[in-house]
């Protein structure tokens, strides 16, 4: 009997056999294969397990299962499911394919131990991510595609050149805090490699770049794993890195000022992302004392669930109106109710409405800013909602679900597993936000924290309140506008063309005036010539060599070829001779 | 224990051989006698697997590794049987005795690998040559196979008489003819020269190592198509048992290394030097196993453990090319004519990467189980000391993928094709099989590296 | 949902939260704040005025110059 079936691997192996299926059988296949990934996870014991024998080191465990792996692989492998669901209904493999490898990949991330098999499901995140970019099948996506690879291959660098060097230095393989080896070269690559998967300004602007550009089954693959991962990691190899409350708490803000600026859905929710694991960056900076971890913990549980209902109701506003921009959607809410319900739930969630689940998610990490009197982090955190309130709420809810219809768009109906995946993870965020002590048994660290507090509800009633006051103040003026905006993207966007400019001015005139006509006279005076008289060597002279060898073999074949007669009194001469000479040797030897 | 349940398997096999055979001449039904014939063979596997526990007393010494391969035979006997129940239930009436043949010669090549006594091992080669004979003249209206079937008696013969020198010379040195009794021979007398070195020739005979061979090609080109498959693969896994357990198991001081040197180098130049210029696949293959029990034999100068963990992965994966390669033979019309695979490709693509992937496997390029096996015994040969002999055998490889790559080149022509596909799908399916297998373990070796 | 309700409505809830605020915190003292600033009455409604002008004006002013129109990659 095993023990342990590694529910990553089987979710990566199944799939594998998606593509050979009958086209019908596919949508039932990967939702079957989703709920075995998850029925796994949900057995899996607590424990290391597993070993390898690598160029004569040998790695074990592979495999580790405590609270916190469990806890974001229970989260992966069931939002891997919903994802499912929700393209259940699609006529494209790849797409369902990539989201269970992705899947996989992430569990696979959550459950290592050794930190080359993690580095390993790690590279293969980004590999899934590119193909849902892909799968969108336009110019823009695979553009994105391309940028989004290219700098995720660049973080992935830093993170191995980082591993590298902790190998050659420590001469352990295990994944475990780095915060040791604290400020040395190898830390700051790898907190470089997690930091750009968690897109933390200034290398986060992938993110909004790329996740607009996929499927709209993609984005929902594509918002809770490479992110969530890296929050993971940085949890489990950074607790209590100072740096990352600074970086966390800008991160938070910045993401909600962009994210109030935008017009189109999914790169509004994207920027959201930004500002969401900027709450859990801080909370891993914080995590000098526990409350700061499970904070972290619990809110990318929750921010999972919330975002992808997030994204599944803007995908399910885009298949019904094929439009993706405020300004020309609008009173969205009368064609689609589920759909509406759906997406303010998901968006009182985030902005932390109490009772629902981004309330009880993120208050520990506010609350443990509090407690190590981080005042700038405590007053950043809740700007950071405030914007949240404003942008999600007040703005992207009012404009498109309300206000005034601004294009005469068509309305699809919105396909049955849709819905129930929208309304699956819309009932889990609010019994979450009930039930917020039967959520925290499961946090990696034991905590006494009680999130339903008077001054703590006054406090977020005030916060919604008045920021919707500003709101409806400011109305008008926050009115959504076809444009877009520049962010960090813009140095490599417009870099590479300035560079190719450049490189037209300067590089490509001397390469042609100068370089070109040296090299000509080379060529012409030195290495043809040169290159002439050695072809004439060769065949005269060299040439013999492999006809000589060849020739030679062939004779040799067929002199060897003369004894094989047919005859039998040959055969059975032949084989006394040798029987002769051979004892001749001996008796001689 | 009694000696008899160690030998459960191959007592049931021979009775099951007998009780079919005497059905089959009441019944006249060929497909149910075949049917039967695979049953037959598939319990005595089943009972080799129930009955997997190594005994030894002196006359039968079971030990592991004679465990597995009494059930790579075995399952060889299924595969050509498999293989030739569309060549022989088509056209003749023969069928009884030929299931009844094999059987027999499977029951011999075990009881033979059993053996640990040179009495008994001599009844056996008597028990599994005889069927063979008459295998290989099986088609007794083809001249051709009648003269291959009448070869390879009188050259048989001469090895059986060699054997029988070499158990004489046994007795008359140390009044046993035990296989423990080889420990006490010393290189200083004439005689126990002679007994090591007539039985190393019995079996190079056997294995068709050069300059023992000449009769393989004839009777491989003669023989009817399976039951060349049967040549290439059984008896050689047999005869190595057999040398196995006599270097090995015996404890042997002495060892005759340079004639083995000799035989494996012979053996490699001329069976890869010979295969260059055949056009006629079953000839080609006769020297391709010729040349592969020349780098097997190699492995028969590792004195230790490394002799077994070298050798039998390269007999399994040796016999699933093979079988395969056959596989495809029987499956193209016209198979042994290299001219009828231009653009196989084209007709049946599953055939044609199937056989790619056991050319590619026979020749030993990655990731294929010929490699791996290949790399392990190169490598342990190396490792004992014999650089010369390992770099020949690299030089006749990279020699034979010249031959066994010109049949890839010949699947993948971009021409029209003429080829036409016999519609049996179990003869497709083992060449598949084979090949799945053999790239499955190129890339997983543990599947082959039995410790 | 947000037309029903009408500004006016709308200005009493604040008003209702602002006094909330003030009788269970600052009369009361339900609370256990961490920091000194957070002893000013109504400080939720403070902070959720104050942070989200500070938002929509760093927003407004930093769209003055990265605001762009939709074709500016092409």
């Amino acid at each position: 009997m095993i023990d342990f079936i590694h529910p990553g691997l089987v979710l990566i192996l199944a799939a594998t056999l998606l593509p050979v299926l009958p086209k019908n059988l596919r949508g039932p296949y990967s939702v079957l294969v989703a709920t075995v990934g998850f029925f796994l996870t949900l057995i899996a014991g607590q424990g290391f397990y597993g070993s390898i024998s690598l160029f004569g080191i040998e790695i074990s465990p592979l495999v580790r299962v405590d609270k916190l792996s469990l806890l974001f692989a229970y989260i992966f492998s069931f939002i891997g499911l919903i994802g499912i669901i929700y393209c259940y209904h699609i006529d494209d493999w790849l797409q369902q394919f990539a989201g269970l490898l992705y899947t996989g990949a992430s569990v696979g991330v959550s459950f290592a131990a050794d930190i080359l098999s993690f580095y390993l499901f790690w590279e293969m995140l980004s590999f899934c991510a590119v193909l849902l970019i892909w799968s969108e099948r336009t110019k823009e996506s695979t553009e994105a595609g391309y940028r989004y690879i290219l700098v995720h291959i660049a973080g992935g660098l830093s993170l191995f050149a980082g591993i590298m060097i902790f190998i050659y230095q420590t001469g352990s393989f295990t994944f475990d805090s780095f915060m040791a080896h604290s400020g040395e070269p190898f830390w700051w690559f790898i907190l470089i490699g997690f930091i750009l998967c968690a897109a933390v300004p200034p290398l986060h602007a992938w993110l909004p770049d790329a996740y607009p550009a996929a499927t709209i089954y993609g984005s929902v693959f594509l918002n809770p794993f490479t992110t969530k991962a890296a929050v993971y990691a940085l949890i489990r190899g950074f607790p209590g890195a100072e740096v990352l409350i600074y970086l966390g708490s800008v991160m938070a803000v910045y993401g909600v000022i962009y994210a109030l600026l935008e017009n189109n859905l999914r790169r509004l929710l994207s920027y959201h992302i930004v500002s969401q694991v900027g709450y859990m960056v801080a909370g891993v900076g914080l995590g000098v004392i526990t409350l700061g971890l499970n904070g972290s913990a619990s809110h990318a549980f929750n921010h999972i669930l919330y975002k992808c209902l997030l994204f599944m109701s803007a995908g399910a506003v885009i298949y019904a109106t094929g439009k993706q921009k405020m300004t020309e959607l609008g009173d969205f809410g009368r064609y689609a109710p589920i759909t509406a319900i759906s997406f303010f739930v998901g968006a009182f969630s985030i902005a932390g409405f109490p009772l629902t689940n981004g309330f009880i998610g993120k208050s520990p990490i506010i609350s443990a800013a509090g407690e190590i009197h981080n005042a700038f982090a405590y007053i950043m955190l809740n700007v950071a909602t405030c914007g949240t309130i404003i942008s999600i709420i007040c703005k992207m809810g009012y404009y498109t679900f309300f206000s005034d219809k601004k294009s005469d768009y068509p309305v699809r109906e919105t396909p049955i597993n849709m819905k129930i995946a929208m309304l699956i993870t819309s009932a889990l965020c609010i019994l979450i936000g009930i039930f917020p002590h039967a959520f925290y048994a499961y946090l990696p660290f034991p905590m006494d924290y009680e999130p339903y507090t008077a001054a703590h509800i006054l406090d977020t009633l005030g916060i919604f309140s008045f920021t919707s006051l500003v709101f409806i103040l400011f109305l008008k003026k926050l009115k959504p506008k076809p444009y877009i905006n520049l962010d960090m993207d813009w140095f490599y966007r417009k870099g590479a063309v300035v560079t190719n400019k450049t490189l037209d001015k300067t590089v490509i005139p001397a390469e042609y005036d100068f370089i070109n006509n040296v090299w000509r006279w080379i060529l012409d005076s030195v290495v043809i010539p040169i290159s002439k008289r050695l072809t004439l060597f060769e065949n005269t002279k060299m040439n013999g060599i492999p006809i000589f060898m060849s020739n030679a073999a062939k004779a040799t074949g067929d002199g060897i070829a003369q004894f094989g007669s047919g005859k039998i009194q040959d055969y059975a001469v032949y084989m006394v001779i040798f029987m002769a000479l051979a004892l001749i040797l001996y008796i001689i030897l | 224990m009694s000696q008899y349940i160690a030998l459960v398997p191959e007592m049931a096999l021979l009775a099951l051989g007998v009780v079919l055979f005497l059905y089959g001449l009441i019944s006249k039904d060929n497909k149910k006698v075949f049917f039967l014939g695979i049953l037959s063979i598939a319990i005595s596997t089943a009972l080799a697997l129930m009955y997997s526990f190594e005994f030894s007393n002196s006359l039968i010494r079971i030990d592991i590794y004679t465990i597995i391969l009494r059930l790579l035979i075995l399952f060889t006997g299924i595969l050509i049987l498999m293989l030739s129940y569309d060549e022989l239930t088509r056209n003749n009436s023969m069928a009884n005795e030929y299931v009844f043949l094999i059987i027999l010669a499977l029951f011999g090549m075990n009881m033979m690998i059993a053996a640990n006594d040179l009495l008994i091992l001599y009844l056996s080669l008597e028990a599994f040559s005889l069927p063979l004979y008459l295998l290989a003249g099986f088609y007794i209206r083809n001249k051709q196979s009648v003269e291959a079937g009448l070869k390879y008696f009188i050259l048989g013969t001469v090895a059986s008489i060699l054997l029988i020198g070499s158990i004489v010379f046994l007795y008359a040195n140390t009044g046993s003819t035990s296989y423990e009794s080889f420990a006490a021979l010393r290189w200083d007398k004439l005689s126990s020269i002679l007994i090591l070195v007539f039985l190393l020739f019995t079996f190079a005979f056997k294995l068709s190592l050069v300059p023992f061979h000449a009769w393989a090609p004839d009777v491989y080109q003669g023989a009817p198509t399976p039951v060349t498959a049967f040549f290439s693969t059984a008896p050689k896994v047999a005869a190595f048992a057999v040398l196995i357990k006599v270097f090995l198991v015996s404890q042997l001081e002495i060892k005759p290394q340079t004639l083995i040197i000799i035989l494996s180098a012979l053996s490699m130049i001329v069976g890869n030097l010979l295969a260059l210029r055949q056009t006629n696949l079953k000839r080609l293959f006769a020297y391709s196993s010729i040349a592969h029990a020349g780098y097997m034999s190699m492995a028969l100068l590792l004195v230790d453990n490394t002799l077994i963990l070298s050798l039998i992965p390269y007999l399994i994966a040796y016999v699933f090319m093979n079988i395969g390669a056959f596989a495809v033979i029987l499956s193209i019309s016209g198979g042994e004519n290299i001219l009828n695979y231009r653009g196989l490709n084209k007709v049946n693509s599953l055939i044609a990467i199937s056989m790619a992937i056991i050319l590619i496997s026979l020749t030993g390029i990655p990731p294929t189980a010929g490699f791996i096996v290949k790399f392990n015994l190169f490598k342990n040969v190396f490792m004992a000391g014999y650089q010369g002999l390992v770099f020949l055998g690299l030089l006749m490889s990279v020699l034979s993928a010249y031959y066994y790559l010109r049949i890839v080149f010949y699947i993948y022509k971009d021409v029209p094709s003429r080829v036409s596909i016999n519609k049996n799908s179990l003869i497709s399916g083992v060449a598949l099989a084979s090949a799945v297998f053999l790239i499955l373990s190129g890339v997983i070796p543990s599947l082959l590296m039995i410790n | 949902m947000i037309r029903m309700i009408s500004k006016k409505t709308f200005y009493w809830i604040c008003l209702i939260v602002v006094i909330l605020e003030i009788v269970f915190l600052k009369i009361m003292h339900l609370g256990h704040p961490y920091f000194d600033f957070e002893e000013l009455p109504a400080f939720g409604a403070i902070i959720g005025f104050l942070g989200t002008l500070f938002i929509v004006v760093v927003a407004k002013s930093l769209s003055l110059f990265i605001t762009k129109r939709e074709d500016y990659y092409d």
